[in-house]
Parts: structure tokens; sequence; C-alpha cells
């Protein structure tokens, strides 16, 4: 009799469970969340090198390209951000602006070495996720200020400049 | 010839490709948490093609007044959350062919509340050369931590509100607005000037300098920070006596108005000539169409010129905001994007809209753009704008929300009503809102009818905007008010909100 009862039990439970799981299924569809998380990373070249600057040739732009590029899956921020060359005088002096040897042009901005653009706002510096690889092209070029006048405050040397670029996601 | 060569040897051999370093996952880790929550994340460290020494380092954003963030290494003196972020390793060695891993905890104190943001830096070490321009590509993952704690609510404060000189002595109307509350929320501003007779003069949005050019309108405020929104007036005000409202939206459910009357005597502001804006008429000034999916239809504008002076003209095409998602930029086709415009003569731009197939009722929208462009340096001198809207389809569900209500007190007026209005629907409205005022009581107190300002005739899909009137003044106190919203003579919505004078 004991045995009959458990056994009656199961199959109420299992009559119970198997019909709910029916009632589940027979509503033929199910909700499938998904969250691609923020993702991207840029490729730059290792080194941009302008070469050999003889001013004697005169003082015309000597400029050199290449282009970044960008991997995301997202809009995001680019900061671009130069460490300067480091030269005697640099930043001293804030209207002698051949002393900023270098100016750098990425899209329609540009700044100078030693300087920064764009960054943490909209205005220039925001890249929209486009579905595809985004090219940045990317110049760098002897500034246009300097002339037979200002040359030699500038010793001759090697010089080199890190450029920083610091990329972020944008959300509003 | 010579620097011809000089240029291109130089394209072709010192730029050194590539250079892939370390990537990281995710960017942005957003935390909805509780006092004394206790969370951990993971920050995955995508290898490059060479071994890198990656930093990991703590980060605290400084909101500037014209809105950009800038970060600093974070100070745990005076931000808080510093001390609650803990990474378990803060450099790690990321190696060709496997991806590392960073794990990180928050605890939050039982005493936090609101939003707090951190960033961490993820620096790869890179050697920078001897000679030429090095690039180092580092990643700012933000840390958006929000402390639900009940009680805190958004608010924001109107700091200045002025009328000044811009760079070349043009008017210009700056305003300042502070986050002395724990949430962030995005602003807005809008102002409009009266003159004396209270005819309108301009309507102008004005925005922080971080957002110029970017077709963004609203800004996010970071607790604690204040921004300063410009804009420019460009009709010209002759001495005498203005009104300025401001209208000023925070947050899914703040405002802020203000009225202030100003003087302008002669020669307080400079005002461009008309020939040095390249004035132009356009014909139409708008373009409202009906159509249906697969159709196309032609149209054509005049621009007619009214200076002396021949001018290149620009059409370009402009989104109502950026990622607008009732964009019809993509069905619109342009034959002639640049045209010389003859003075004192007109020209005509044929337009054509051919909507897919498969586009589904609603309404859609764009601007056409007419740059007048400077004839020496090609570079804009004026724009004008024709706004193009499209509906598709007969039959629409309308959903309305009333975002906030306001009242300020104008002497010699009476109180001055804003609502501001929220169409979530996938058409654009033309909203009226009839508003009756109870007082605590029950009892009747005013009834009024707030309409759209003058120049604005329509809500968009997806935006906002203040419908306004002014109303004898009411006493101190808390009232209820009923709120009928009717679009095109139909009732769309009812609401009841409370409104404290």
């Amino acid at each position: 009799m004991r045995k009959l009862t458990v056994i009656a039990l199961a199959l109420l439970f299992f009559t119970l469970g198997a019909n709910t799981v029916m009632a589940a299924l027979a509503n033929d569809s199910f909700p499938v969340k998904i969250r691609l998380l923020e993702y991207a990373y840029v490729e730059v070249p290792e080194i941009l090198d302008l070469g050999e600057v003889d001013f004697y040739e005169g003082f015309d732009k000597y400029e050199v390209w290449t282009t970044i590029k960008l991997f995301t899956n997202t809009n995001v921020l680019i900061r671009f951000e130069s460490a300067g060359f480091n030269f005697e005088g640099e930043g001293l002096n804030p209207v002698g602006y051949h002393y900023k040897l270098q100016h750098y042009t990425y899209q329609t901005q540009s700044f100078a070495s030693g300087g920064w653009r764009g960054g943490w706002d909209p205005g220039d510096s925001l890249f929209h996720w486009t579905g595809d690889v985004i090219l940045i092209p990317f110049g760098a070029r002897i500034n246009n200020s300097v002339n037979a006048q200002n040359f030699y405050k500038i010793r001759a040397g090697e010089y080199q400049d890190v450029i920083t670029l610091t990329v972020s996601a944008y959300t509003k | 010839m010579r620097k011809a060569i000089i240029a291109a040897v130089v394209l072709l051999f010192l730029v050194s490709w590539p250079s892939l370093g370390a990537g990281v996952r995710p960017l942005v880790l957003d935390l909805d948490l509780t006092p004394g929550d206790r969370t951990e994340f993971e920050i995955t460290l995508t290898p490059g093609t060479t071994e890198e020494i990656v930093d990991l380092t703590l980060y605290q954003p400084i909101q500037l007044l014209d809105g950009s963030l800038n970060y600093l290494p974070a100070d745990p003196a005076g931000f808080p959350a510093a001390n609650w972020i803990t990474l378990e390793r803060n450099q790690v060695r990321v190696i060709p062919g496997a991806e590392t891993s960073v794990k990180g905890t928050v605890q939050v104190p039982f005493s936090a509340g609101g939003t707090y943001v951190a960033v961490i830096m993820v620096e790869p070490q890179t050697p920078v050369a001897q000679q030429g321009i090095t690039f180092r590509v580092r990643y700012a993952i933000r840390l958006n931590i929000r402390v639900n704690r009940p009680g805190l609510i958004p608010a924001c404060e109107l700091t200045s509100f002025e009328l000044v000189r811009g760079e070349a002595g043009e008017p210009v109307v700056k305003a300042r607005l502070r986050n002395p509350s724990a949430w962030d929320y995005l602003v807005s501003g809008e102002i409009t000037i009266r003159d004396a007779q209270r005819r309108l003069v301009e309507r102008i949005l004005i925005m922080p300098g971080a957002l110029a050019g970017s077709n963004y309108t609203s800004i996010r405020l970071y607790p604690g920070f204040e921004v300063e929104l410009l804009g420019t007036v460009t009709r010209r005000l002759t001495p005498g006596e203005y009104q300025l409202r401001g209208f000023f939206r925070f947050g899914d459910r703040g405002q802020i108005i203000h009225n202030e009357v100003i003087t302008v005597k002669e020669g307080d502001f400079n005002f461009p000539a008309a020939d040095a804006i390249g004035v132009l008429t356009l014909e139409p000034q708008l373009i409202d169409l009906k159509l249906r999916p697969g159709e196309r239809r032609s149209q054509s504008i005049q621009i007619q010129s009214e200076v002396g002076d021949d001018a290149y003209i620009a059409v370009t095409l402009r989104d109502v905001r950026t990622e607008y998602p009732y964009s019809l930029l993509n069905w619109i086709e342009l034959r002639n994007t640049e045209v010389l415009l003859r003075a004192r003569s007109s020209t005509r731009i044929p337009v054509t809209l051919a909507v897919p197939r498969d586009a589904v009722p609603g309404s859609y929208h764009g601007n056409l753009v007419f740059l007048t462009l400077d004839p020496e340096t090609g570079k804009p001198v004026s724009e004008k704008v024709v706004p193009v809207s499209l509906v598709i389809g007969d039959e629409f569900e309308y959903e309305v929300d009333v975002r906030s209500l306001a009242a300020k007190f104008i002497e010699g007026e009476g109180h001055w009503l804003s609502v501001d209005l929220y169409n979530s629907s996938n058409v654009m409205i033309s909203p009226q809102i009839t508003l009756v005022i109870f007082d605590k009581e029950g009892n009747y107190v005013h009834r009024a009818e707030l309409n759209l300002p003058e120049g604005v005739d329509r809500i968009l899909p997806l935006n906002s905007q203040q419908l306004e009137t002014v109303i004898p003044k009411l006493e101190n106190g808390i009232y209820s008010v009923e709120l009928e919203i009717r679009s095109s003579g139909k009732q769309i919505a009812a609401f009841e909100r409370s409104l404290e004078i």
C-alpha cells in the first residue's frame, strides 16, 4: 500500500512537472539577450620620420603622412598629445611660434609639437562607428612659421617626439 | 623637382609599419550598485605582435567649463572613489598569442550615493625611438559607478546668465549651469530673444564649446562641476530693450526657466554687414512631403542672391542630430552639390527623395544646408538650413510624456508656465496643451492653453520641446495640474502633475 502511494505521488509530480515544461515549450519563442562590449584598438606606425631637414634648401613644407587605422565597434574619442621635442627654448616663449618646430594634422584638426588636440569632447575628436576600419590620415610637417629670420634659434641636431593617442569610448 | 623626390622618398621609407600594440576590452564598465555592495570586474588585454609591459593606473575626470573632460591621476584625498577601486595588478606582461586578464573590485562604502566616474588608464610601455616621432596608444577604460540611494534627486543651478561681446564684438548669450547633486545628467539650453513689443527676434540654441561642430546639442554634466553654454545672436539688435528667456533642460525630468530684461545701446555690439554674411534667400524654406514606400519625388529649391558679388554655394545634408533613427538623409539625392551664384541672380537646386520599398510608417527628417563659401579660401562664411520632413502612412500611435512643468514669475506679466513635452512616438506631432490648475483643496484656480513657441510648429520623433504661456499671478502654494495634450485637434494623452509656486 505504502509502495503504491509513493508510486502514485511520483507519477503525480512527474505529470505536473511535464505539464509545466510542455506549457513553457508550447510558447514557441523565448528571448535571447546578448550585449556586445565596447572594444577598440588602434594600429599606428612604429615610427614616423621626416628624415633630414635642410633649411638651406628652403623653408617650404617638409612633410610626411601616414594612416592610423582604428578598429572599433563603438563611437570612440581619441586625444592626440605630443610630448614635444625638448629643444632649448621650447615652450618658453609663447609668441615665438617657431619654437613649435613641428605641426601635426589629422582629419581637419591640427596641433603643434608639445601640444594636444581633442580627447574628451565630441567636437574635434569623435570617431563614429562605421562598420568598417576607420582610416585616419595623420601628417607631420615643419611649421610654416620657421623661416630665414628665425630658423637659427633652434640648434641643429636629432630630435624625437612621442605622440600619445588616448582612446576612450564615447557614450552620451 | 628635387623637393618632390625628397617628399616621395620620405613617404616611402620613413614610415615604419605596423605597430599593433595590445588592445583592451571592455572600454566601458557600467556598475549599478547600492551602498555597501562589493563587485568584481575583469579587464582583458588582447595581445599585439610583440611582448609588451602594460601599466594600469587609476585616473579621475575633471570637467572643464567648455564641457570637455580632462583626466588626471586619481588623488584619493579629493576623489573618494579612488579608495574603493582596487586592481589585482598594476602592471602586466602581455605575450603574443594569449590574452591576459586583470581582475578588479569595487567596494562601495555605506555612505556613498550618486554617480562616480573613474578611469583605468591602460598604457603599454613603448620604447622611444632615437629619432623621429614615436606613437604610443593608451586606452581609457571608463568605470561608471552609479550608487542608488533613496532620496537623491538630480538638481541643477543656473549660476549666471548674461549677454556679452564675443571675440569680434558680436552679441553672445552666456549661461552657466552647475550640478550640485550627486547624479550626472544631460543638459541643454535654448534662448528666446524678444523686443520691447514682445515680438520674436531670434531663437538660439546655446551649447558648450565642446559640442561645437558635433551636431549634438546636449552635454553630460557631472556632479560638482559647472559648464558654460554659449550662443551667438545673429540678428541685428537695434538699441532698445530686449527680453531674454532661457529654457534649460536637465536630466529626464528637470527644467530651469529664466527671464532677463537687457538694454542694448548704440555701439554695444558689432554686427556683420549684409555683404559679409553672404545674404541669400531660399524658396521654399522647408520641405514637407507625404509619400508611399517605393515612391520618388523631385522638388527644386530656388536660391536668390541678395548681394552684389558672385558666391559659391555648397549644398550638404545634415541630420537632425547625430545618430538620429528617423533620418531620411540616405533617401535624398542631390544632382548638384556646388553652384556658382551670380550677383543678384537666382538658380535652382533639384532635390529628389527616393523612399525605399521597405520603409515603415512614421515621419522622417533631415536638413539641407546651403553654405556660402568664401571665394578666396573656400571656407564657409554663412549657412542657411531647409528642414525636410517626410510622412509615410496614415495611422499612427501617438505617445508623449510630460517631462517637467515649471513656473516663473515675471513682473508686470504674471506667471510664465513651461511644459517640457517629449514625443516618444514614431511620427512628428503639432501639440497644444490645455492645462487646468486646482489648489490643494481641489478648487478650480485657472485654465490655460499652452502652445509651441513662435517659429516652432512641430516636435519631431524622439525630441522634446517646451510649450509655454503666461497666466495671472498665482499665490504661493502647491497646486494640482491636469494636462490634456492634443495634436491636430485630437487628444493624444492626459497627465496629472503637481506645481509648486
